[in-house]
């Protein structure tokens, strides 16, 4: 009697161990039909990865998307966040994912371009064999100062004879990149970079606060501060004014050129295609179509467009041929000086 | 041996401490002041701690000779035994995923470490891996 | 400005805001006893299901789960020497002592009550600094920062009761392990041996899992029987008594409070160290006879008043400029945002009654959480009578389950293990752990404001030329060297007392 006992128990534990592997769960459920990738994506368990924690921005706009993505595949998307490494650690996985079309990932360019061209460390993944879904929004960067300087346009600072304080985050953030943008752009041999502030918010605050002068972070960061007067834009880092910003010059509407204007560029680019939806390298061609087609149509769809409004997010649509093309145009024309100020602190 | 194991333990500080001091050297200047202004004066004060221990331990060797033969090699048995239960643990978890972990973990440890019957141990599991499925996979779909 | 906070707290009463506030107090409160599981990783692990809510109700839902996590984690960390939360470390000391000697009662009944009225009165002040708002968070920049933190570190004498030697050197080293990792300023890689999960350094939540957490509950296989072991675990009167001494010491109470909400409104001090500054506190004033770390009950009271005074601070820096003022706020930060709600002078000047709601919202939220408590307990602490080697696996489980979720990250689970072995040599051979926490969480916080504001101010006159810089240095030169005259000051008080009153 007690060994049937033991055997049944152990057999309920077996099978509850084995069941606990939610891959099998998914394989029993799967459909077992041919492989047309419509059908092929049916029933099946999309990741989408976050290389944050949750709640940050690439969080939420992966997570806007999901459900539509989820319509249109007909594959359940789940969010998967893996931090660490400022983000290096999603990225690695997103490149090194199973090439079965089942991986997608949230990226940032401004993040990850100057880290790659850099050889930074740990950076295992290469820009330029990701398939690319599509740019879900861009995110134009603008330099705003102290409204309590005497800085009140952009020739101010350039012609400034003290010492320009501008406030950063860490040496590969998009603040710390874009303040040495705006140097090597506009040779403003003054300006001097202090890093080491928590956030992009911290950075607002140590302006407001008159601890440095300046810096250069998100619009959308700063619009708030800019609206109640706290702080004050000089220039924006886009090809076009910003809607938000209607009197605040662009980088392109002064008179730079050559490598300096290079420098603009690259930061610029860096920017316009901050948020990048991309599957990972090689996976199969029809599901690559696929994969563009309900991204797509996920992006177009009014309901999406509504939500994202109510929760004051920017939708900005572009294919994922247009980010492939200026992704390669970056990797053939590099920002040389740029990137090797950013080397020599390595 | 509390006092053995405890000049072990103040040695490891004094090592963990070492090696701290060691690679902080080879960092650039701003980067290795602050570590090496704390860990130069935790290094000397881990010393005289060892020290302490070392020639407490000495001195209060016949006092502790009823104390000792609670702190047996039973007992050293014991936490060695669960230490390896943990470390299982982990690389289960690391091997199969948290849940499948969990379920052989409770099951296997109720058996061999608690030494209950096969019943309870599979049934105790399994509820315990229920709740812990229905929480962390059902519902917040993080496992 | 009344009408705006009559209007905030009809808002929090009406339905459904309401159901919501009651749902997500149940929900954070489960999730906070869970070892492990607290703060931050609540809200990171409720925020998918807000996205789904309407405005109004994701913010409740949200900000109850978030205001009382810290609640349920007090009843853990009493009852299992396990903190439910980073922020509940501190209870563990003098509340798990208390468990084993059959106090649990009392003592969970003092960590609820001081965690209401911690709770509630960090919320008010958020109603009553609305106005000041904006010049009291300018007003804080790197230099004050740096000497909020060198204060936090004074407290280091004043935790280590008894053997000051190991409690110094277990502090260091944990000064020590805060290094490791990205370096802030210059982004050089520290003690990080090439592998990339160590960029982050050494995180709270599966230090605080590996410490406690694993320390314990080894301990406990190791030591055999139950938490309670032989003595009686005595429920009727105890947690009533509990609660009226918790009453009795209204004055401690509100200090440690203070203490949490100072913390909380900081940005970036890591509201983590509230409660070992608040337990410092305590251990620096208390009356009591017993030895604190043996089962105080002013170590019960003070942490747990700081670290729900803590969330109503937190929420200050939130609201007022859309910088979050703690882990968990950043979380929450991402909600309001995510439901159109965007921080700074806007909320501040036309939605003031949404505001004054999130501060009814904090208030309410921590009461209900301690009603709930002290219903649901008296069943949690049945399990303080449960074996051993049934008990601590589960517990095992969860907290690593805990530590894996922060950042869904298998290595935190290896950090948990490793921190955990380190904890328990330390539990074992007298060295403090409260002092390791202290050094972890505020050593690159020291490292990173001091080089800031050597940046910014070129050069170190700022330590006497900023009037707050130079009044925490001073304060905290006093804390540091307190234990030394200590005995002074008490002996004088003692002294006018007539003799026999003691």
């Amino acid at each position: 009697m007690k060994t049937k006992y033991r055997f049944f128990a152990c057999l309920t534990v077996f099978l509850g161990f084995l069941l606990s592997f939610s891959d099998l769960n998914e394989a029993l459920a799967k459909d077992p039909d041919s492989m047309k990738a419509a059908n092929f994506y049916r029933g099946k368990v999309i990741t989408s990865i976050v290389p944050t924690k949750p709640g940050g921005s690439y969080d939420i706009y992966a997570r806007l998307l999901s459900p539509f993505l989820e319509k249109y595949s007909g594959a359940k998307v789940v969010v998967k966040n893996i931090s660490g490494g400022g983000g290096t650690l999603g990225i690695n996985a997103m490149y090194r994912a199973k090439p079965d079309g089942l991986t997608i990932g949230n990226l940032m360019i401004a993040g990850t371009a100057p880290a790659q061209l850099t050889g930074a460390q740990g950076v295992n993944y290469d820009l330029l064999k990701f398939t690319y879904l599509c740019r879900l929004t861009d995110d134009p960067q603008v330099f705003v100062v102290d409204p309590k300087s005497s800085f009140k346009t952009l020739t101010d600072v350039i012609e400034a004879k003290d010492k320009v304080k501008m406030a950063a985050t860490g040496t590969s953030g998009a603040t710390y990149i874009g303040s040495l943008a705006l140097k090597l752009g506009f040779d403003i041999a003054s300006l001097d970079i202090v890093t080491g502030y928590q956030g992009g918010q911290d950075c607002n605050l140590a302006v407001m606060r008159g601890d440095v002068s300046g810096m250069v972070g998100s619009v959308s960061g700063r619009l708030r501060n800019i609206k109640d007067g706290d702080l004050r834009p000089l220039v924006v880092f886009a090809t076009d004014r910003v809607p938000d910003l209607p009197d605040v010059p662009t980088v392109f509407e002064f008179d730079v050129k050559g490598e300096r204007l290079n420098s603009l560029k690259a930061f610029t680019v860096m920017s316009d295609f901050a948020r990048v939806l991309v599957a990972s390298p090689d996976i199969p061609a029809e599901r690559a179509e696929f994969l563009h087609l309900i991204t797509q149509k996920s992006m177009q769809d009014p309901e999406l467009a509504e939500f994202a409004k109510k929760q004051r997010l920017e939708i900005n649509y572009k294919s994922g041929k247009e980010v492939e093309k200026v992704i390669k145009e970056m990797f053939a024309h590099p920002p040389e000086e740029l990137l090797n100020e950013l080397k020599k602190i390595m | 041996m509390k006092s053995y194991g405890e000049i072990i333990f103040g040695g490891i500080i004094v090592l963990m401490l070492s090696l701290f001091i060691y690679f902080s050297l080879g960092y650039k200047p701003s980067a290795r002041i602050v570590p090496l202004i704390v860990a130069i004066p935790a290094f000397f004060l881990s010393v005289y701690q060892l020290y302490l221990s070392f020639s407490q331990e000495k001195s209060k060797r016949g006092e502790d000779r009823k104390k000792r033969r609670q702190d047996g090699p039973a007992r050293r048995k014991i936490i060695l035994q669960v230490w390896i239960w943990l470390i299982a643990l982990v690389a289960a978890a690391y091997f199969l995923g948290l849940l499948p972990a969990s379920l052989l973990f409770m099951f296997c440890f109720l058996r061999f470490f608690s030494h209950k019957s096969w019943l309870t141990s599979a049934i105790a599991s399994m509820a315990f891996f229920t709740v812990i499925y229905l929480l962390f996979h059902t519902l917040l779909e993080k496992l | 400005m009344i009408e705006a906070m009559l209007g905030g707290l009809a808002i929090v009463l009406s339905w459904p805001a309401i159901f919501y506030m009651f749902l997500g107090t149940v929900i954070g409160l489960f999730l906070g006893v869970l070892p492990g599981i607290g703060g931050p990783v609540i809200l990171a692990l409720l925020l998918p299901f807000a996205f789904t809510m309407e405005k109004v109700e994701a913010l409740t839902f949200l900000l109850s789960a978030h205001a009382v996590g810290v609640t349920g984690g007090s009843v853990t960390a009493i009852l299992f020497g396990v903190p439910g939360t980073g922020t509940n470390a501190a209870t563990v000391l003098d509340g798990y002592p208390m468990a084993q000697r059959g106090e649990a009662g009392r003592a969970i009944g003092a960590a609820l009550t001081a965690s209401a009225v911690g709770g509630v009165l960090g919320a008010l002040t958020l109603g009553a600094l609305i106005p000041v708002l904006r010049p009291l968070v300018l007003s804080f920049g790197p230099s004050e920062f740096l000497m909020l933190s060198v204060m936090g570190l004074s407290f280091l004498s004043s935790l280590s009761e008894g053997d000051h030697l190991k409690a110094t050197v277990s502090g260091l080293l944990g000064l020590m392990f805060s290094f490791v990792g990205e370096e802030t300023i210059m982004g050089t890689k520290r003690f990080t041996f090439g592998q990339l999960y160590l960029w982050e350094g050494v995180k709270l939540v599966p230090a605080v899992v590996g410490l406690f957490a694993v320390a314990e509950m080894v301990s406990l296989l190791v030591e055999g029987g139950s938490i309670a072991g032989k003595a009686s675990v005595s429920w009727r009167g105890g947690p009533l008594a509990g609660a009226r001494e918790a009453i009795k010491k209204w004055w401690l109470v509100l200090r440690c409070s203070i203490i949490g909400i100072v913390v909380g409104i900081v940005p970036g001090l890591g509201g983590d160290v509230a409660c070992f500054i608040a337990y410092g506190h305590s251990a620096l004033t208390t009356r009591e006879k017993v030895k604190f770390g043996d089962g105080n009950i002013d170590g019960i009271i003070g942490p747990e008043s700081a670290n729900n005074a803590k969330e109503g601070g937190a929420l200050v820096p939130t609201i007022g400029f859309g910088i979050p003022g703690s882990a968990g706020m950043a979380v929450l930060l991402g909600a309001l945002m995510m439901i159109g709600l965007t921080p700074g002078k806007e909320l501040l000047q036309s939605h003031l009654d949404i505001t004054f709601s999130l501060v009814w919202m904090v208030a309410l939220a921590n009461i209900l959480g301690v009603l709930i408590m002290f219903l649901v307990t008296p069943s949690l602490t049945r399990l303080t009578i449960m074996e051993g080697s049934v008990l601590a696996p589960a517990v095992l489980i969860v907290a690593f389950i805990g530590s894996y979720l922060s950042s869904e990250n298998i290595g935190d689970m290896m950090m948990a293990l490793s921190i955990g072995m380190l904890g328990y040599a330390m539990k074992r051979y007298g060295y403090s752990r409260a002092t390791f926490i202290l050094g972890l969480v505020l050593g690159k916080i020291v490292e990173q404001n001091l080089f800031l504001s050597l940046r910014i101010h070129e050069g170190p006159a700022f330590l006497v030329t900023r009037p707050i810089t130079l009044f925490l240095l001073i304060v905290s030169v006093l804390v540091l060297l307190f234990p030394l005259y200590r005995h002074k000051i008490f002996r004088k008080k003692t002294d006018r007392q007539p003799p026999g009153m003691n």
